[in-house]
């Protein structure tokens, strides 16, 4: 029995102690970080949100503590492994400058990216330009490998009322905008729901926007009129892209007619 | 005094004594440690890479979608779970030491800490690891709103 316990905080450096202090805030962050981006629905892959939680100033201070925290945390303990193994002093110098600058570049890279996030504004008009194509910016694939095809008017529909919800935080019924939900089990009745909210946009976009000056610009969408304006263009780029591939489907099947239509006829004897 | 290399049953705790198997010595405590050393050296690594991706990806918003599009599939979401492994070990691990260097200072309990936390990871790997492999995520956006839509 020994009447002292053991402690392991016997020298008393600071780099033990900020390796600790490091540690307690870097479980915070890089949990909460790890949970935002695989856990929650908003990492959905359009990027709209990853970009609005870049243009807003308190995250950009949290991924500036983070990645300064973590470099810092993970470089010092890289630093008190090889010092585990002993260098000989005239490695150890140049070893130790080696890997901090390395520190230095990676922050320094990370920091620019965290400080010249792309522009609301434009990852906005990128996507509804698009329309959410399939493959290319339609969420990650179910466990199926398929991606989501965002051009399906239910799956448009979805995912403009998960955008509508996100911004009006309650101010706007959803059955408002979408129509009584309760019957949407068909082609027709899913068509009918998109039809309710194109005339709901349009009933939108007929009010006056809102002044230059009470918009919220750290918001994804800063007023229902904005919302509209970019559902509009959704809406207008998926329609048009679901008319193409109707076109192209049924010009494919009268080519395919046509042939049948030359083939001979099946006769069971066989003719050389 | 008990010194796990030195008892009775250092011949079964450990397998490769000192002079055979290098300088660590194998048993429960030692096996966190070498864990400890391993994911934080994981998880500086993806950091670097981590850092250049979200760089590349940071050009334009078509560049961000290649991204996940990539990271979608399998070799990077079996990457992905490897990552959450070893954040959740790393971090739970290093909320153990902070509780062994600044709580409780006597080795009474240690092993049954470290068996407690390898629990506690398993069961939040198991519950993590499912919605990572069905894309749980992002599966049908507010379906339960708009019916029909499940």
């Amino acid at each position: 029995m020994s009447s002292t316990p053991y402690v392991s905080r016997r020298s008393g450096s600071n780099q033990w102690l900020m390796q600790r202090v490091s540690a307690i805030l870097l479980v915070g962050l890089a949990f909460l970080h790890f949970a935002i981006q695989h856990f929650t629905s908003d990492a959905v892959s359009t990027g709209l949100t990853v970009a609005a939680r870049l243009n807003n100033v308190w995250w950009q201070a949290y991924y500036a503590l983070f990645i300064t925290l973590a470099l810092y945390h993970g470089i010092n303990g890289l630093t008190g492994i090889i010092r585990d193994y002993n260098p000989r002093p005239h490695l150890r110098l140049p070893i130790e400058l080696i890997i901090w600058s390395a520190a230095a570049f990676f922050g320094g890279r990370a920091i620019i990216n965290i400080a010249s996030p792309v522009p609301v504004a434009e990852v906005k008009a990128a996507y509804a330009a698009r329309g959410f194509p399939a493959g290319v910016s339609s969420g990650n694939p179910p466990a199926s490998g398929k991606f989501y095809d965002f051009r399906t008017e239910l799956r448009e529909l979805l995912l403009l009322q998960h955008y509508l919800g996100k911004y009006t935080h309650g101010e706007v019924k959803l059955s408002e905008a979408f129509g009584p939900g309760d019957k949407v089990v068909d082609a027709s009745s899913v068509a009918a729901a998109g039809d309710t909210f194109d005339r709901w946009l349009n009933v939108q976009l007929a009010v006056m926007p809102p002044a230059q000056d009470a918009r919220d610009r750290h918001a994804l969408f800063s007023s229902t009129y904005e919302f509209a304006l970019w559902a509009k263009d959704v809406r207008r780029a998926n329609a048009t892209a679901r008319e193409l591939a109707d076109a192209t489907a049924h010009q494919r099947s009268e080519l395919i007619l046509g042939r049948l239509h030359q083939m001979p006829a099946y006769s069971p004897v066989l003719s050389h | 005094m008990y010194h796990p290399d030195r008892g009775p049953r250092s011949a079964v705790t450990n397998p490769f004594p000192s002079q055979v198997g290098g300088a660590y010595r194998w048993f429960t405590g030692s096996l966190a440690y070498v864990l400890h050393r391993v994911t934080g050296l994981g998880l500086l690594v993806f950091l670097f890479f981590h850092i250049l991706s979200i760089t590349k990806a940071n050009a334009t918003p078509e560049s961000y979608d290649l991204m996940i599009r990539r990271m979608q599939e399998t070799d990077f979401k079996i990457g992905e779970l490897a990552l959450f492994a070893a954040l959740l070990f790393h971090g739970l691990n290093g909320l153990r030491i902070l509780y062994v260097d600044f709580v409780a200072i006597r080795t009474t309990y240690h092993k049954q800490v470290l068996w407690g936390l390898t629990a506690l990871t398993a069961l939040l790997f198991i519950a993590g690891a499912y919605p990572l492999i069905m894309h749980l995520n992002v599966q049908p956006l507010l379906a339960d709103v708009l019916p029909g839509g499940k």
